[in-house]
């Protein structure tokens, strides 16, 4: 070959695979991209990107017991090829320098001490420790005084043994995931208006939309790849118009047709008007309303979830009964939207009439089909049950909604917030498949499925996320196990109510973790933990897309999965030890917890042998059958026939995932539609089976502000969230080299006249202050995100800038999601 | 060196020296609006570590082939054509180091 260098091939190749990826037709002369494992010695192997709710798919080349490299899976549905650059870098994520090998206790004199420093232990010592302070506070204070903060990244079987083993072997409802801080709202949005949780699109009808309006989502930066195939919907069909609404400018703005910028909480407003345009046009379809819908009229004046003696919720009419709703006709629902008219909504809004029509108009038109997109906007707000029900509420009166291109589409902040914290149901209030503690019947089948005698299962809600780190500080949990998230880091006010809870000396806290975050450092006993492609696991994405993945290497050191952890801590306990006499009956007598939630003939129904023998599977070695798998077939029970179905677990080793319901091997790509979900029974179109009648809920719900805005004292709104490049709380993808340099800090990006008004300019050293406490910054004048004036925005990846000291933990009532978007802060010069 | 310059001004280019060594490839897909394409391409062809492979103007992509000393200059090929006018995303493909 004169004159091509091997420089040249491995260019042609790159271009090739890029074209590909593109869509473009692959250069003639290019070799067409080769993985010759025998040539590189690399193995190949499938995984979902362990960030976002996207659920790209990666492969991932391991090499010596090591990963090596990964590309975007080109057989992938959801990215075709394609990475953002934090999916790019994840060969890097597991191999940070200060990687926890060993569990860590805190000790003096050879004993543990709250106020000890950190020694390393066995993992026999920590859970003798763990083991001995569960069991006395069980006794001492029973099954409330225990508390688990699980995560929407658990694999499905990690967040369905953890599950099992607080309400069936403690007993106690009180596990949230994260999740909780980031779905809740989406989640009783969809049960309020449809009686059943998860988009009822999917992913394909971006490439059927003819309109997009993402409500605050900011997907350029959160949802990468998604973002390139609305791109390439809008670029190849001139017709199609992206509306893009924010509180501030973001990079989402570069693809706008119809950029908006909107003051805070009033989203509800618009969204109000827009329903009022749709019926004052004629544009309401009738027929589908007709056939689809009821109205109803929810309870208003519902309060802030703060502390029951704050003002705020003492005036609240409804701050007890949130959720609650009347049945109302289309006419009483017409006269409750009249109000928000356009030029109230102008007003309140602070944006221009023509935009506010325009974006109504992409609604009202009848042959318009619409997208919309929404994430943390609509859901971390003291409203975001109401903001999904607005949303709701257009789709359903154009009846432009579970056909490809209609699409009210939530948006899914983490890998598995769907797979495992919703599906799963590692709520406070959950059980698998949607099954509320609170119904009889609901907790009865669980304790059928679970062989376990009725009355098991608690019927009280335990403690969510924000009630979680209230009853810490007030001494009411007292053991409690935080596994896969961040939670110092990611809480709402960290110094009223987070921090004083961990340090409580009537508290021991456990952290699993990867490497030593803010949450470890708060903590009494720090257990190692293996992550990613060191596990075999499963997640499910926003499309409702199951994906699995084979543990590709092994975990350092002494670190072990949030699963091997979860199961061999049961072993500690007997029976006795956890349940009352009364339900150890002589079937259970003398049984250990483990042996009744996980040797019981179903989890331990599938041999060791039948692991893949081309994989390492740690966990099965442990208990000496295949555990992910008898988790998997027994949860998967609760959902199969229920419209949750999920297919056999081989299958998803074998495929790019699936979509659920899974009937036959056939996944649904659009639910409700009898055309596509072969639950919509009947002779209709359409049937919201979520509710007995068919039907979806509209809901007649008023603009409400927000617990905190600002005044003379606090003179600007906060709003936080992420950047492109660091995923939460930034405890992987900081430890990128790559990563961290390209956004080594975090910022306060705020309006150039309001900095120039304060006597600040770019780089400015600056405190952001607010009633609950303080944080030191630099200004950022420029770049990605543009506020408008008189208010700032923070990211919150970064563990030298807890912004979370600063925000308020104020909820929407009904989901108990913190707003991290909006409280009232002053900037002064540090 | 700021996020956004462009990465191959080094002193090494500006002396005229020849190149150490490229040790990684890889291949990005950018899309930016169509009516700016060409001049986007253009700019990104300044970039000393970039190459426009491919060009497709109806659709608004580029194919951009990068040579570079390691990682960390293609994250700043990547910030730097993200900052450009009229790009609305950077998508990384394929990279392969060339030891």
């Amino acid at each position: 070959m004169t004159g091509i260098s091997r420089r040249d091939v491995i260019k042609a190749q790159a271009v090739a695979a890029a074209a590909a990826a593109a869509g473009l037709p692959v250069p003639a002369g290019a070799q067409n991209l080769t993985t010759d494992a025998a040539l590189t010695g690399l193995r190949w192997a499938k995984a979902p990107c362990r960030f976002c709710g996207t659920g790209c798919s990666v492969m991932v080349a391991t090499k010596n017991g090591r990963v090596v490299a990964t590309h975007g899976d080109v057989e992938a549905e959801v990215n075709r090829g394609l990475n953002c650059v934090k999916g790019y870098f994840l060969s890097k994520i597991m191999y940070g320098q200060d990687r926890l090998t060993q569990p860590l206790l805190r000790m003096r004199d050879g004993e543990y001490s709250k106020d000890g420093d950190f020694a390393p232990v066995s993992w026999d010592q920590a859970f003798d420790v763990m083991a001995e302070k569960w069991k006395a506070t069980l006794k001492a204070k029973g099954p409330q005084a225990v508390g688990m903060f699980g995560s929407g990244q658990w694999t499905i079987w990690e967040g369905y043994a953890a599950l099992k083993l607080m309400k069936a072997g403690f007993r106690s409802n009180n596990i949230d995931p994260n999740a909780r801080h980031c779905m809740a709202s989406a989640v009783t949005g969809f049960m309020r208006t449809f009686g059943i949780d998860e988009p009822m699109g999917c992913y394909d009808d971006i490439e059927a939309a003819d309109a997009f309006v993402l409500w605050g989502a900011n997907m350029a930066e959160m949802h990468p790849i998604l973002w390139t195939r609305i791109t390439d919907r809008r670029f190849s069909y001139p017709h199609v118009k992206v509306a893009v609404l924010s509180t501030f400018r973001n990079r989402c703005f570069d693809l706008a047709d119809l950029p908006i910028v909107f003051k805070p909480q009033t989203d509800l407003a618009i969204m109000n008007y827009i329903a009022n345009h749709i019926i004052e046009k004629g544009a309401v379809n009738e027929a589908f309303v007709a056939d689809f819908v009821n109205f109803k009229h929810g309870n208003e004046k519902i309060g802030y979830g703060l502390r029951p003696d704050n003002p705020l919720e003492m005036q609240a009419e409804h701050a007890k009964d949130a959720n609650d709703a009347q049945p109302i006709s289309f006419e009483e629902y017409a006269a409750f939207v009249a109000p928000y008219t356009l030029d109230k909504a102008a007003e309140m809004s602070g944006v221009e009439k023509n935009r506010l029509e325009a974006l109504a108009e992409i609604y009202a038109a009848p042959d318009v089909k619409v997208m919309s997109t929404w994430t943390m906007g609509f859901n971390q707000h003291t409203r975001g049950t109401w903001a999904n029900n607005l949303c709701y509420n257009l789709h359903l009166l154009t009846g432009k909604i579970a056909t490809p291109g209609n699409s009210p589409f939530s948006l899914t902040g983490q890998p598995s917030a769907c797979g495992t914290a919703r599906e799963v149901g590692t709520f406070s209030h959950r059980l698998p498949a949607d099954l509320q503690v609170a119904n009889p019947e609901h907790r009865a089948h669980a304790e059928e499925i679970w062989k376990i005698p009725p009355g098991t299962i608690p019927d009280w809600v335990g403690a969510h996320a924000v009630q979680q780190n209230r009853d810490l500080k007030d001494g009411k949990i007292n053991v409690y196990w935080v596994q896969v998230n961040n939670n110092i880091q990611a809480a709402a006010n960290l110094m009223e109510e987070g921090l004083p809870g961990y340090r409580n000396p009537d508290n021991f806290i456990v952290v699993s973790d990867v490497y030593p975050t803010s949450t470890c450092e708060a903590a009494d006993l720090i257990l190692p933990t293996a992550m990613w492609v060191e596990k075999e696991g499963g997640y499910g994405n926003a499309e409702r897309r199951t994906q699995f993945w084979r543990q590709m290497v092994t975990a350092p050191g002494e670190s072990r999965s949030d699963l091997w952890q979860l199961v061999e801590f049961s072993r500690r306990f007997a029976i006795e030890d956890v349940w009352p006499p009364e339900l150890v009956t002589p079937d259970y007598a003398g049984k250990t917890l483990y042996d009744v939630l996980f040797a019981n003939g179903q989890v331990d129904a599938f041999q060791r042998e039948d692991v893949d023998k081309e994989y390492d599977n740690a966990e099965s070695d442990a208990f000496g059958f295949y555990i992910q798998k008898g988790l998997f077939e027994e949860y998967a029970g609760f959902g199969r026939g229920h419209g949750h179905d999920l297919a056999p677990f081989d299958l998803y080793h074998q495929v790019r995932g699936l979509r659920w319901p899974v009937i036959d091997g056939k996944e649904t790509r659009w639910r409700f539609n009898r055309d596509y979900d072969p639950y919509a029974e009947g002779d209709k179109p359409f049937r919201f089976y979520g509710h007995k009648d068919g039907r979806a809920v509209i809901f007649a719900l008023p603009y409400e502000p927000p617990a905190e805005s600002p005044d003379d004292e606090y003179p600007f709104w906060l709003a936080t969230g992420r950047v492109l490049e660091h995923w939460h709380s930034g405890s992987m993808t900081q430890r990128v080299p790559e990563l961290y340099r390209a956004v080594p800090d975090a910022l306060c990006y705020m309006h150039p006249d309001d900095a120039a008004e304060m006597n600040l300019r770019r780089g400015s050293a600056v405190r952001i202050v607010s009633r609950r406490g303080e944080m030191e910054t630099r200004v950022e004048t420029r770049g990605r995100n543009m506020p408008p004036r008189g208010l700032v925005f923070v990211p919150w990846f970064d563990a030298r800038q807890l912004i979370n000291k600063v925000t308020l933990d104020a909820t929407c009532p009904i989901s108990k999601q913190t707003d991290f978007k909006k409280c009232a802060v002053r900037i002064e010069a540090a | 060196m700021p996020a956004d310059a462009s990465p191959g001004v080094t002193r090494r280019t500006l002396l005229g020296l020849p190149d150490e060594g490229i040790g990684h490839i890889s291949s990005l897909v950018v899309r930016a609006h169509p009516a700016r394409l060409a001049a986007v391409a253009a700019r990104i062809a300044r970039l000393s570590v970039a190459e426009v492979a491919m060009t497709d103007l109806a659709t608004g992509k580029l194919v951009v082939a990068l040579e570079t000393r390691d990682e960390h200059e293609i994250v700043a090929a990547m910030n730097a054509m993200q900052n450009l006018p009229g790009v609305v995303s950077v998508a990384l493909v394929f990279h392969q180091t060339d030891a």
